[in-house]
């Protein structure tokens, strides 16, 4: 028996209208107003997420860092931030950590942890000690007894410097002999009558006196080689012994001023030894502070303020206070790290220009993020993260090794060829939290073998939230919380409404809320302004309408240049009659937070062939590899469907015309099936109907994304052109829950002037294209005569015979079309 | 060398290159002293004729020190020597006078060193000499600053050790007619370098030294006076002492006054004060 049309397939009906836009009822919200409402206090639809941040932030074990992820928008910082908060309010402060001067090996300073709150005590009382020692010092050197035990000492030296000399000059004066300056230094010169001997004299003279003179000369020139050597040494004596004397002198009072600091922190053991190299150090080099008040005439530029702890010479005995931590009911820190460099993260040591040379020292060392939240919190964007050179691999050897060891860039490329330090590391004690969207997390998790050691807890922020009734009142609490916290008017009830079908539309799903607080923040904060503008009290749901059309109305030029394009005629895209082998198709294009859907013509050619569908866009490098996987889909449809005892000779050409900007998604493949169809069949296509939906092997139509654009795309050409009531969009059925259409379609829809069509298979969807049943195959396997499926395989059948006899040599008989024999 | 009969304004500031430790430093405080007093400056160096004959002597060496064997010398070696320090010095003059807008000169003399160098004194000259770093005491530089007075308007001490290129100018003011020429050069010394002042009164009562700091200031002008100390005359150690504390950039005194008339208190003056002393000879009455 041949199956007949009209028993296979009932007539598909347009959606109703509660279908098209799931709307939120005022009424149900039970309030008048947000301001009747209070503030949430904790975090809507992310029970998962907060529950991976509680974790991680409280076990301890090394590895349990954190991954927030999830996409931009979805409250992941807002969240963090106030668990962290919240948990580092009742944890005690870390310690402080200081940096200070190694007196043994200058360019490894020495790194000491005290107890919260005592690094800018030790600071204070390190500068109040120099600066008290400076102005005693000095005091102490005024005195008649120094200065007379100097110059002693010094008088001492000048003697012995020119004892040293005069001897050696009454020797040689003795036996005639003159000690004579040179360019390059001292000589010795026989002399005869005041002059020295000229060398025609010496000579003429006799052999024995001449090579007396010369031992003379030569015993001389040792003794004056014995002075010149000794020189250095008187020099080095009087530099000891005047040392000694002023160590003498300053010993009592640094030992006294070192004493007092030690008691004021008696209790801490890394300072008590500082303060004994200290004391060593400033009995060694009292002479700094006597050469201190010339020394600061004698530059042009003075540091405002701290010109002592800016002197090179005091500044070994300075304290850099790192990391200070004694702010009182603080406790332990939060940090979010908005500029993660490599500098950022670790720290860095800072150099100073001198003379054209880059130099440093132990207080240009800078704290990092880590030394910052170290006994604390870390939160790190984590694209901006991977973004800047070294940073990853830095934070990831520091969290590996457990502590803090400042590099720079330069370093880390060999560079640096100046003076730097080798500050001792500092134990790292520290929760990292990365905030990033999902694809970098598992990215790193494919790529990088180290993250998963690293960081072991992923915190997953859920982007909607399922639109219950439940949901829905806590939603509306959420909208009133936002509107507190930035202080916005209160919204009324039905603005409220209109806000939870704006997150559904956002959500593209009549069953969800979106979660991305920040547009729902944005939405209110512009609902606010036009509210103001309007001067309404509160926020009413015209003023959301209001915002929400006049941000589609500041991002929409493009939109109305493409859709005039079609209404003037350029792009081609018909809104009536029927067409053999043309469909309207739809696509979306997005632009940044704004997208917006429109058809576009897909024309389909048929002729005999070797059994290849051409996708012209593929073929010219213009389809992407989803589109083209959808075109071979419906390749395998039809060769699965149709004709199945002949082999497939057709060829077919399938392109979106006046496309040029390239065609990716499968969402056009029941599309370019129908149009395929139409070819085939040789029926045309209703041009009053766009069509949407993937379809797979077997003829199913599928879900596609931007279902709510692509319909509103297709309504507004119709609209321009005036809608005829048989207008509409074919979509997938199970695409429907995510209808959240524009009032102004679902109004028209209403009307019955336009019509949304929700199919399931290929056959529903060629039934209403081309008013023609589909046709199911009958218990003789064949398909109705006349049917759409009927007729596309006679078609086919025909191309295989056409091809077969094609093949046939001469002489030899046709086969029968029927049997193939 | 001519004898003075009345002493000329100071017209050129004469530096004896030679054979000086110090080449750059001493110039660079004769150029400070050129501009301030609007002078010429002129280097002289004098070639030993001495040295000239001991170069050709077979067994002539040089000593140098720090260096621990003796080298050759001969007329060819010397003569670079000499070339190379004419050179330098022609750089360094070059560096730091042009920077100060003093005109320079450089002159080579051939004869028997010191005595050479005294003898191309002239009465308008400001005489710089420095103490050698080995081989020569401050006596010996005295000597030799008052062998230079005897022409020169003024000398200048460089003793071996000079402390800083910081400090107060520090006058010295016995009183008399040279004292106010002290006073008059401190003035344009201070100005110059844009130091301050500080006026060391000797005077053996209160009266004179009221007459003396007001005559001192009246002829400073505006130039700021941080301290005005008091001496006694032989007033043992009490002005080396304040010399210390001032840790002063330049000194300028009365080479025939107080505390310089004579060579002990000179000597202890010249080590305390660790600065360049600047001896105005002053000018002969009528």
């Amino acid at each position: 028996m041949t199956g007949t049309p009209e028993a296979a397939e009932p007539a598909l009906a347009s959606l109703q209208t509660e279908r098209l836009r799931t709307t939120c009822d005022p009424a149900i919200l039970g309030f008048e107003s947000t301001a009747e409402l209070s503030p949430l206090d904790s975090f809507v639809g992310q029970d998962r997420a907060i529950g991976a941040i509680r974790f991680g932030t409280s076990i301890k074990q090394p590895g349990f860092n954190l991954f927030a992820l999830g996409a931009a928008g979805t409250g992941r910082r807002t969240a963090i931030r106030s668990l962290l908060n919240d948990k580092a309010a009742t944890e005690p402060a870390p310690d402080d950590w200081v940096y200070v001067n190694n007196f043994e090996t200058a360019h490894k300073p020495k790194a000491l942890r005290l107890p919260p709150g005592t690094a800018v005590r030790l600071r204070d009382c390190m500068n109040a000690l120099i600066d008290d020692l400076a102005a005693a010092i000095p005091a102490l050197f005024e005195s008649d007894d120094y200065r007379a035990r100097r110059r002693a000492i010094d008088e001492e030296a000048e003697e012995a410097h020119e004892k040293a000399f005069d001897e050696l000059r009454k020797k040689a004066d003795a036996q005639s002999v003159a000690i004579l300056r040179t360019p390059m230094g001292f000589a010795l010169a026989p002399m005869r009558d005041e002059q020295v001997i000229k060398p025609e004299v010496f000579n003429a003279m006799p052999r024995e006196e001449r090579e007396a003179i010369e031992a003379k000369i030569a015993a001389l020139q040792e003794d004056l080689e014995a002075v010149l050597m000794r020189l250095p040494m008187i020099q080095k004596e009087h530099r000891d012994r005047i040392r000694a004397l002023n160590s003498e002198l300053a010993g009592a009072t640094i030992g006294l001023s070192i004493d007092q600091a030690k008691k004021d922190f008696a209790t801490i053991e890394v300072v008590q030894e500082h303060l004994e190299a200290v004391r060593q150090d400033l009995v060694e080099n009292t002479q700094i502070f006597l050469e201190e008040a010339s020394a600061g005439e004698a530059q042009p530029f003075t540091m405002g303020g701290s010109s002592r702890q800016n002197d090179p010479r005091f500044r070994r005995y300075g304290v850099n206070v790192l990391v200070a931590n004694g702010e009182p009911g603080r406790g332990a820190p939060v940090v979010f790290e908005e500029h993660p460099t490599l500098a950022n993260i670790v720290g860095r040591v800072e150099h100073l220009s001198q003379m054209g040379a880059l130099v440093t020292d132990f207080m240009l060392i800078k704290a990092g993020a880590l030394h910052r939240a170290n006994g604390g919190y870390l939160v790190i964007d984590a694209r901006r993260l991977l973004t800047q050179p070294f940073s990853w691999d830095a934070l990831k050897r520091n969290l590996g090794a457990g502590c803090v060891t400042i590099a720079s860039a330069a370093e880390e490329l060999s560079l640096l060829t100046t003076i730097s330090l080798e500050p001792d590391p500092i134990p790292l004690e520290v929760k990292v939290v990365l905030v990033g969207e999902r694809m970098l997390y598992y990215l790193l998790v494919s790529l990088d073998p180290d993250f998963s050691d690293l960081f072991k807890v992923q915190a997953d922020f859920d982007e909607e939230l399922e639109r219950s009734e439940e949901n829905t009142e806590l939603y509306a609490r959420l909208i009133a919380t936002i509107a507190i916290r930035e202080g916005l008017r209160p919204l009324t009830a039905d603005g409220v409404a209109r806000v939870i079908d704006e997150a559904a539309r956002r959500a593209e799903d009549a069953e969800r809320l979106s979660l991305r607080m920040g547009p729902l923040a944005d939405l209110l904060r512009e609902a606010d302004f036009w509210s103001g503008e309007d001067g309404h009290e509160r926020i009413t749901a015209e003023d959301i309408d209001h915002a929400v059309k006049q941000r589609i109305r500041r991002s929409d030029r493009i939109r109305e240049r493409s859709l005039e394009q079609i209404t003037r005629g350029n792009v081609l895209i018909d809104t009536e009659g029927a067409v053999t082998g043309q469909i309207n198709g739809l696509a979306v294009t997005g632009l940044g937070n704004f997208s917006f859907g429109r058809p576009s013509r897909i024309t389909a050619r048929v002729r005999m062939g070797a059994g290849k569908v051409v996708d012209i866009e593929r073929e010219v490098e213009l389809g992407g590899p989803l589109h083209s996987k959808g075109v071979l889909i419906l390749s395998s449809f039809l060769s699965a469907h149709y004709a199945l005892d002949r082999p497939m000779s057709l060829w077919a050409s399938l392109v979106f015309e006046q496309s040029y900007g390239g065609v990716d998604g499968d969402s056009a493949s029941s599309a370019e099936l129908y149009a395929l169809l139409s070819a085939l069949a040789d029926l045309p296509l209703r041009q009053d109907l766009a069509v949407t939906g993937s379809v797979n092997q077997i003829g199913q139509v599928q879900a596609i994304g931007g279902v709510n654009q692509k319909i509103e795309g297709f309504f507004d050409i119709c609209a321009q052109r005036g809608l005829t009531g048989r207008q509409g969009v074919l979509i997938p059925a199970s695409n429907v829950k995510h209808l959240m259409l524009r009032e102004d379609v679902v109004a028209a829809a209403a009307d019955g002037r336009f019509h949304i069509y929700p199919v399931e298979t290929i056959d529903q969807g060629i039934s209403l294209l081309t008013g023609v049943p589909a046709g199911r195959r009958g218990d003789d396997r064949r398909f109705p005569e006349g049917s759409v499926n009927g007729r596309v395989e006679a078609r086919l059948v025909e191309f295989a015979t056409s091809r077969r006899e094609f093949a046939i040599r001469p002489g030899e008989q046709a086969p029968d079309p029927e049997t193939g024999t | 060398m001519t004898p003075a009969t009345a002493r000329p304004p100071i017209s050129r500031v004469l530096v004896e290159l030679g054979v000086i430790p110090d080449g750059d430093r001493v110039i660079g405080i004769a150029c400070d002293l050129a501009a301030a007093i609007q002078a010429e400056l002129h280097g002289l160096l004098v070639e030993d004729e001495a040295l000239d004959d001991l170069s050709g002597l077979p067994f002539a060496h040089t000593v140098l020190p720090g260096r621990a064997r003796p080298e050759a010398l001969n007329p060819e070696l010397l003569r670079q020597a000499y070339e190379r320090q004419a050179a330098s010095c022609r750089r360094t003059l070059s560096a730091r006078a042009g920077g100060s807008q003093v005109t320079w000169s450089l002159d080579t003399a051939r004869g028997h060193g010191t005595a050479e160098f005294l003898a191309r004194i002239s009465r308008s000259d400001l005489v710089v000499l420095q103490q050698h770093s080995l081989g020569q005491s401050i006596r010996d530089l005295i000597g030799q600053a008052r062998s230079a007075a005897v022409v020169a308007s003024g000398v200048v001490l460089i003793g071996r050790r000079i402390g800083r290129e910081s400090g107060p100018v520090v006058a010295i003011d016995d009183g008399d007619e040279a004292g106010a020429e002290t006073i008059t050069l401190t003035a344009r010394l201070a100005r110059r370098l844009g130091a301050s002042v500080e006026l060391f009164i000797i005077a053996d009562d209160d009266r004179s030294a009221r007459r003396i700091e007001a005559r001192a200031m009246a002829l400073l002008g505006g130039v700021p006076v941080t301290a005005v100390r008091r001496f006694a005359d032989r007033q043992d150690g009490a002005l080396e002492d304040a010399l210390g504390r001032s840790a002063p950039r330049f000194v300028v005194a009365d080479i025939e006054g107080a505390p310089f008339r004579d060579n002990e208190t000179a000597v202890r003056v010249i080590r305390a004060a660790l600065a360049p002393i600047i001896l105005i000879k002053p000018r002969p009455a009528g």
